[in-house]
C-alpha cells in the first residue's frame, strides 16, 4: 500500500477539475464587474469571496495584508472624492456621508468577491497541473496558460517583497499603513518593480528550458463530481446578477 | 566543438557591450568566464544562448555555433534547450513551479517527455541533486543551496551536452557552495560546461581554461596553473583569492544595540535564541551561518522591525536596516525625487557625497532602470545619508565585483568610525577585512566566535 506522500508524488486526483474552476473564478469575475449592487455583490461575496478567502487564507494568507490595504485605500479614496450626502457615521470630527459609504462598500464587496474568485482558484489547483489543463482541455495559449500558472508562484514572493519595502519605509520614517496615493504609489513602485524584473526572467528560463517546443496535445475534458456544484453555484449567482432570483 | 562564437559586435539598441569576442568549448572540458560587473558577461552567454536576438531587444553580429545549431535564428534558438541547460544567476528569477517535482517535470514535458516517464525521470534527478524527500516541499521553503541545486536539477534533467552557468554562487552560503562544487564535478563528465563567475577562486581548481572579459572584449585566455594567474584575474575585476586577515579595531565606543535572552521569530515561533548579543558604536560585526538559519529575522528583530518572541532588545538610538536587494530601498519614481525626498528627510545632499557625484547625471532616471551597481551604491547612499546610530547590512557584497567591493569596504569603515554596524554575511572576504566581531547563527542558536575561527570555518566550508 503506497502512503500519502508517495501518493501525492504520483500525481493528483482532485474532485473538481482545473478547466471548471477557471471558468467558475471567471463567471464570477464578469458577474462581480457587471453590477454594481451592494446587494447583488453581496450575495457573489458571500457564496465565492468568503469560500475562497477562507480556501485561501492556509496558502495565501500572506495576501491578507494586501487586501486589508486595498480595502482601506478605497475608503479612503471614496472619503476624499464621494463624501456627500447624508452623514451615515462618524469616526472623531471625519463624517462619512451617504455617497461614500455605498461607493466603499460596493465595491469593497465587490473586491472581496474578485480576490475570493481568484483565491479559489490558486488555492485548490496546482500551476503544473493549470498549464497542463488549461492547454490540454481547453485550447488555451501556452503563453497564457503558464503565465496564469507563473502567477500562483509568485504570490508568495510578492509578500516577501512587501515585507521588505514596509521595513525600508520605516527605516525612511515613512507611516506603516499608506494613507495617500503618493504613500501606496511609493509601496507599490518597488513592489512592480521587482516582480516585473523577476517575471521577464523567468521568462527567458522558460523560454532556455524550451517552453516553445512544449508538444500541443488535447483531450477531452473530464466531468469530476465537483464540476456540478460550481456549475450549480455559477447558474445560482448568474440569475441573482440578472435580476431573476435572489435579492 | 560544443560552442564556437566569433561574436563581432553585441548589445541592445545603441548600446553596444561586446566587441570581437572569440569563445570555444570542447567536450568534456569545463571554461570559467570572469570578469567584473558590466565587462559583458551576463550578455555574452545571452548572445551565444540567442536570447539576446531572440526574447530581449539585442543585437548580436558575428557566427555562434551551439551543438550544431545557430542560436542566433529563430529555428536555432527554438531547438536550443534540447542541447543545453542554464542556471540563472537568481534562482527566484528561474523558478516558475511551487514544488521541486513541478519544477523538473517543467522541462521534461516542455521537452516532449509523457508525464509518466518525466515524473519518474524527475524524482531520478532530485535524487541524484540530494533533495530526495523534499519533492513536494514548497519551493519558498527550500534553503539558498537547495534552490540552487533544484535549478541545476532542472536544467539538467534531459541531459544536455552543454551546459551554462551565470554567477551560480550568488545568494549561497559556503556550504551550498560545496555541495555545488561537488555536483559539478560529478555532473560533468563528456559534457561541456560555462561557469560565468566574478568569484573565480570557487572555481579555478576545476576548470580547464579561464577566460576574462574587460569592457566587452576579451583581456586573455589561461590555463588554472598559468603564474600570475591571481593577479592578471584581479586585474580584470574577478576575485581571484587574496584577501588579508585584519586584526579587530580595539577602541570602540557605547553599546548601541543589547539583546540578552531574547528569542527572534515570527508568529510566536523562535527561529533564533540569543543568548547575548552586543554591538558598539565604532565597530563592524558580522552575523554567519548558513542559509535558512535566521540571521535576517535576527537583523530585523535587533533593528526593532520584528518585536522579539521572548525577551528584549535595547536599542539606543536609530537604525537602518538595508535589504538584499537594494530596489526595495526606492520609493519614488526618479532618481531627483529621490534625492530631493532624501535632503528633506535628513538634510543630507546626496549629490554632495564623496563617491556619489555620478548620480547629478541620472536625476531623471528610474531608479529601477539603473545598473545593478549603481542602484546598490544609491542605496548605500539613502542609507548613509539617515545617519543611523545602527546599520543593518543583508548580505551587502552579493554580486559585487572586486572594484564595488573595494569603494564598500571604504564606505563600511567610514559607517563605522560613527555607528554601529552589524552585516549578514557569508563573505569569507568582509569577515577577514572589515569585521571585528563575529557571531555565529546555526541550529537556531546564536553565539559569539572568534574571528580568526570564523575565517577559517567559512573558507574551509566551500572546498
Amino acid at each position: 500500500m503506497r502512503s500519502g506522500y508517495s501518493r501525492r508524488l504520483g500525481g493528483s486526483r482532485a474532485p473538481v477539475s482545473v478547466s471548471a474552476l477557471l471558468l467558475y473564478s471567471l463567471w464570477v469575475t464578469v458577474l462581480a464587474v457587471a453590477t454594481s449592487d451592494p446587494w447583488k455583490l453581496g450575495f457573489l461575496a458571500l457564496v465565492t469571496g468568503l469560500p475562497g478567502l477562507v480556501l485561501g487564507y492556509r496558502r495565501y494568507g500572506v495576501l491578507v495584508p494586501l487586501l486589508g490595504l486595498s480595502l482601506l485605500g478605497t475608503f479612503l479614496n471614496m472619503l476624499l472624492l464621494y463624501n456627500v450626502g447624508d452623514p451615515v457615521f462618524s469616526i472623531g470630527p471625519l463624517v462619512v456621508r451617504e455617497e461614500a459609504w455605498r461607493r466603499t462598500v460596493s465595491l469593497d464587496l465587490r473586491i472581496l468577491s474578485l480576490a475570493g474568485a481568484g483565491l479559489l482558484f490558486a488555492s485548490t489547483v496546482n500551476p503544473r497541473d493549470a498549464v497542463r489543463s488549461l492547454e490540454v482541455e481547453l485550447g488555451m495559449p501556452r503563453g497564457f496558460a503558464f503565465a496564469l500558472a507563473f502567477a500562483l508562484r509568485l504570490l508568495p514572493l510578492v509578500y516577501r517583497d512587501l515585507q521588505e519595502v514596509m521595513a525600508v519605509r520605516r527605516m525612511r520614517g515613512y507611516r506603516r499603513v499608506p494613507i495617500t496615493p503618493g504613500d501606496y504609489r511609493s509601496l507599490f513602485m518597488p513592489l512592480l518593480s521587482v516582480t516585473v524584473e523577476r517575471g521577464i526572467w523567468v521568462g527567458v528560463a522558460a523560454e532556455l528550458r524550451g517552453f516553445s517546443l512544449r508538444p500541443r496535445r488535447r483531450v477531452r475534458p473530464r466531468f469530476r463530481r465537483g464540476d456540478l456544484v460550481l456549475l450549480v453555484l455559477a447558474v445560482l449567482q448568474g440569475l441573482v446578477v440578472a435580476g431573476l432570483a435572489g435579492p | 566543438m560544443l560552442l564556437e562564437a566569433r561574436i563581432e559586435e553585441a548589445g541592445y539598441g545603441d548600446k553596444q557591450v561586446l566587441r570581437e569576442v572569440e569563445l570555444s568549448l570542447a567536450e568534456g572540458e569545463r571554461l570559467l568566464i570572469v570578469g567584473s560587473s558590466g565587462s559583458g558577461k551576463t550578455t555574452l552567454l545571452l548572445s551565444v544562448s540567442g536570447v539576446l536576438d531572440n526574447l530581449l531587444e539585442g543585437y548580436t553580429r558575428g557566427k555562434v555555433s551551439l551543438a550544431g545549431l545557430n542560436p542566433l535564428e529563430p529555428e536555432g534558438f527554438r531547438k536550443v534547450p534540447s542541447k543545453a541547460g542554464f542556471v540563472l544567476q537568481d534562482p527566484d528569477k528561474q523558478l516558475a513551479m511551487p514544488t521541486p517535482l513541478d519544477e523538473v517535470m517543467f522541462t521534461l514535458e516542455n521537452l516532449g517527455w509523457s508525464e509518466e516517464e518525466a515524473r519518474k525521470r524527475a524524482l531520478e534527478v532530485l535524487a541524484e541533486m540530494g533533495l530526495k524527500g523534499l519533492e513536494l516541499v514548497p519551493v519558498e521553503n527550500l534553503s539558498g543551496g537547495q534552490k540552487r541545486r533544484l535549478t541545476l536539477a532542472a536544467s539538467l534533467a534531459h541531459n544536455p551536452v552543454i551546459l551554462f552557468l551565470d554567477e551560480p554562487t550568488a545568494s549561497i552560503d559556503p556550504w551550498g557552495l560545496a555541495e555545488l562544487r561537488s555536483y559539478l564535478r560529478r555532473i560533468s563528465g563528456e559534457r561541456g560546461v560555462a561557469i560565468i563567475e566574478h568569484k573565480a577562486r570557487y572555481f579555478l581548481d576545476m576548470v580547464d581554461r579561464v577566460v576574462a572579459l574587460r569592457e566587452g572584449r576579451i583581456a586573455g585566455y589561461w590555463r588554472p596553473s598559468s603564474p600570475g594567474l591571481v593577479e592578471e584575474l584581479e586585474d580584470a575585476g574577478a576575485d581571484a583569492g587574496s584577501y588579508t586577515v585584519r586584526e579587530p579595531r580595539v577602541s570602540v565606543g557605547e553599546v548601541v544595540v543589547e539583546a540578552r535572552g531574547v528569542g527572534a521569530g515570527y508568529g510566536g515561533r523562535v527561529v533564533v535564541e540569543v543568548g547575548e548579543v552586543t554591538v558598539r558604536r565604532g565597530e563592524v560585526v558580522a552575523l554567519v551561518g548558513p542559509n535558512g538559519s535566521g540571521k535576517t529575522t535576527l537583523l530585523k528583530t535587533l533593528g526593532g522591525l520584528l518585536k522579539p518572541v521572548e525577551g528584549e532588545v535595547r536599542l539606543r538610538g536609530h537604525a537602518f536596516y538595508m535589504p538584499q536587494h537594494p530596489d526595495y530601498v526606492f520609493l519614488f519614481p526618479t532618481v531627483g525625487r529621490e534625492v530631493a525626498e532624501v535632503k528633506t528627510a535628513t538634510g543630507v545632499d546626496l549629490t554632495s557625497l564623496p563617491g556619489f557625484e555620478w548620480v547629478k547625471g541620472l536625476m531623471d532616471r528610474s531608479p529601477y532602470r539603473l545598473s545593478h551597481g549603481q542602484r546598490r551604491w544609491l542605496a548605500f547612499g539613502i542609507a548613509i545619508a539617515y545617519r543611523a546610530d545602527l546599520y543593518l547590512l543583508d548580505e551587502p557584497t552579493t554580486g559585487m565585483d572586486v572594484g564595488l567591493y573595494r569603494t564598500f569596504g571604504s564606505l563600511l569603515e567610514d559607517l563605522a568610525s560613527r555607528s554601529a554596524v552589524l552585516v549578514s554575511t557569508h563573505d569569507v572576504r568582509v569577515v577577514a577585512e572589515y569585521v571585528d566581531r563575529v557571531y555565529m547563527v546555526s541550529s537556531g542558536r546564536v553565539w559569539e566566535v572568534d574571528k580568526g575561527y570564523a575565517v577559517r570555518l567559512l573558507e574551509e566550508a566551500w572546498r
